[in-house]
């Protein structure tokens, strides 16, 4: 589904992603784990798009599809959809609204009509239902004044809602409480199907407790440094990075 | 008739007058002419103001004042007015039409049986006219009561409730000349009295220079309910559009002004509320959205004289291309105004590297007992909201007109008025050249 060849992406002159190699296939879980500044986030905002990032180097394709040169919202509607680590507030338009609005794009661009009010309702009621989210919820600003939690679930909402082939999680799990942890993880597994994806970021091993991942990736000086299964996340937690950092270190 | 530049407009203006008042005979005794002699006098005794007048330091009118702008009629006949074409499609009640200042009561609609009266402003001889102009101080309002040719006086008795929308419709047709147009309403609200007033102005055509000088008066008597809004559209080539609204509050009362700017050249609009009687309440809500080389300019003053009043004011202003804002606001909140709420916020965004925005609150506080707040910001689109929102599907252009229509909508959203808000929010999403679903809930 995504294949990544040695991706290099710099911003504002600084080099942060130096080579990455990684192919995901359908149906598969990745998480990407690293210190602080390793070029995650960075990462995440290059699929995604984000145009402060210049892509030096390298390839990305999706579904065999170059998407370096498409916009973000093309990305988004070929079926590429990143849950942000801070999604931003945007008062007055409301969260049905926006959702609403972002699924008919998609509709629009995969030639259907707009979905029909009352279908829209029973989907976003049901798919909040799974994420025990208050059906008021969807009345409120956009972002506007949530919790981190909120925030998050709103998100993956979000995700449930627009059906993305390949989701990216980044650091989805930073701000949340244990609760609202495992509902967001709940949400994540129950979208988890044979024809999508997901790519996890995060920092630290916990959110793998309730997201399995099938891979797990070290990202360390904007390069994947070790490559394993769920196993090598156990191993982070225990040991921490700086052994990474040392046979990184080593090798050079 | 080419426009001339470094006209001495004032002399002129003067000379006019003179001629005019040669050709009156036995109405020169009549209170209409001492209005405007006195007008002429308070004129004469000022000048234009400079941008060394801190009043206009931003705003440079005199280039608009060095044209030689006459008093035009409209050709256009009553019947060749489609009024409702300019009115909100969600809005009933009557609708007072003034071309070129000129009251045109064919193509205007007054329904029967209203709680209100009107008279034509040229006609009005009530004790209380004129009793806000501060004409010695305000040279426009002077000048507007030495040459104003049309408007009304609106009268809503005590205890009655308007509850259709009153409309008075401007529309300005600079096709004879340069042109100035001087209207002037004057707003009585008896105790208890509830209206709303909608003053909508239109360029039908400014193939010349258009100068509209406009002052709107108001009185709220004690407990009652005043509801103005403006709405300025007119043309952004030939413009230039002054006005000056005038409030006064008794106990009690409540006063909202809503002003939003679309259109004009360079616009000015001055605000001057007095809160005379105890508990009083004034909202003052402004939303300017200016575009290629527009300059808009707001002033108000609030004038907190007595204790336990409230005046709320929030304006939010988008200026893109190369225009230019203006925003500053006085409150001053005098010695005896104990227990004052006061608050003030003015929030901008600059939408081009091109545009400006000066903005200014003035507090001059002299009661001890008070609460007063403002703030003031200026800001940019914020690029990762745009991200977000091209990263859930929607194009960039949809994405940075539906986050400035989210910035705007909440001046929208404070009005009273609720069937004005989906015209305001139409209207905005037009600006912003948005043709997608409009998203805001308000």
């Amino acid at each position: 589904m995504l294949q990544i060849k040695n991706l290099h992406a710099s911003v504002e002159g600084l080099d942060i992603l130096k080579g990455i190699n990684l192919e995901v296939n359908a149906g598969e879980i990745h998480a990407i784990m690293g210190p602080n500044g390793s070029g995650k986030s960075t990462l995440a905002s290059v699929l995604a798009g984000k145009e402060e990032y210049e892509v030096t180097e390298g390839s990305v394709l999706f579904n065999g599809e170059e998407i370096l040169e498409m916009e973000p919202e093309d990305r988004a509607k070929e079926g590429i959809f990143l849950a942000f680590q801070y999604p931003m507030e945007i008062p007055g338009v409301s969260i049905a609204n926006f959702i609403k609005t972002a699924v008919n794009e998609k509709r629009k661009h995969q030639g259907l009509d707009k979905m029909p009010a009352g279908d829209f309702l029973k989907s976003i009621r049901a798919k909040m239902s799974m994420l025990e989210i208050n059906p008021k919820f969807i009345g409120r600003s956009l972002n506007e004044g949530f919790s981190g939690g909120e925030k998050k679930r709103n998100e993956i909402l979000q995700m449930a809602m627009l059906e993305p082939k390949l989701s990216i999680l980044d650091e989805t799990d930073s701000g949340l409480d244990i609760d609202a942890l495992k509902i967001v993880s709940n949400g994540v597994n129950k979208l988890k199907g044979p024809e999508n994806a997901s790519i996890v970021i995060t920092h630290y091993q916990r959110l793998l407790d309730y997201i399995v991942p099938d891979f797990v990736h070290v990202l360390y000086q904007g390069r994947i440094v070790r490559s394993g299964t769920k196993e090598l996340a156990l191993e982070l937690e225990e040991k921490g990075y700086d052994w990474i950092k040392e046979e990184v270190a080593a090798s050079v | 008739m080419p426009t001339e530049i470094n006209f001495d407009l004032k002399s002129q203006l003067v000379a006019d007058f003179r001629e005019r008042e040669s050709s009156l005979n036995g109405q020169k005794d009549g209170h209409l002419h001492q209005w405007q002699s006195k007008g002429l006098k308070a004129f004469e005794a000022q000048v234009f103001p400079s941008t060394r007048d801190e009043e206009w330091k931003y705003t440079n009118i005199l280039p608009a004042m060095a044209i030689a702008y006459e008093q035009y009629g409209s050709p256009l006949e009553d019947a060749d007015i489609d009024a409702r074409s300019f009115i909100p499609k969600e809005i009933e009640g009557s609708i007072l039409v003034f071309l070129n200042g000129e009251f045109r009561a064919e193509a205007s609609t007054i329904k029967d049986g209203q709680a209100f009266s009107i008279e034509n402003i040229l006609d009005c001889k009530h004790e209380d006219f004129g009793s806000l102009s501060k004409i010695d101080e305000q040279v426009f309002t002077a000048l507007n009561l030495a040459t104003f040719t049309g408007g009304v006086h609106i009268h809503v008795p005590a205890n009655t409730e308007v509850k259709e929308p009153i409309v008075l419709l401007h529309l300005n047709d600079s096709s004879a000349g340069a042109n100035m147009i001087s209207t002037r309403h004057f707003i009585t609200a008896g105790e208890n009295a509830r209206a709303t007033v909608l003053e909508l102005a239109f360029s039908i055509n400014e193939s010349s220079p258009t100068f509209v000088n406009a002052f709107t008066e108001v009185l709220v008597d004690q407990n009652a309910n005043i509801d103005l809004y403006k709405i300025q559209s007119e043309g952004k080539e030939n413009t230039t559009h002054i006005s000056r609204v005038a409030a006064k509050q008794e106990k009690g009362s409540t006063f909202s002004c809503g002003t939003f700017t679309f259109g004009g050249m360079l616009v000015r609009n001055d605000l001057d509320i007095q809160l005379a009687g105890e508990h009083c309440e004034s909202y003052l809500n402004g939303l300017y959205l200016g575009s290629e080389t527009q300059l808009i300019d707001n002033h108000s003053f609030v004038d907190h004289a007595t204790p336990n009043c409230m005046s709320d004011e929030f304006y939010k202003g988008i200026m893109d291309d190369r225009s230019k804002g203006v925003f500053n606001g006085k409150i001053l909140v005098r010695q005896a105004a104990q227990k004052t709420n006061a608050f003030q916020s003015n929030r901008n965004i600059l939408a081009s590297e091109m545009a400006i925005v000066n903005t200014k609150p003035q507090l001059e506080i002299f009661a001890d007992d008070v609460r007063c707040t403002h703030g003031a910001t200026i800001g940019q689109i914020n690029e990762e909201a745009i991200f977000y929102m091209q990263a859930r599907g929607i194009n960039k252009e949809a994405a940075k007109a539906i986050l400035l229509l989210s910035f705007a909508g909440e001046v929208v959203d404070r009005i009273q008025y609720d069937a004005l808000k989906p015209y305001l929010q139409a209207r905005i999403a037009e600006q912003r050249k948005y043709e997608g679903e409009l998203l805001l809930d308000i």
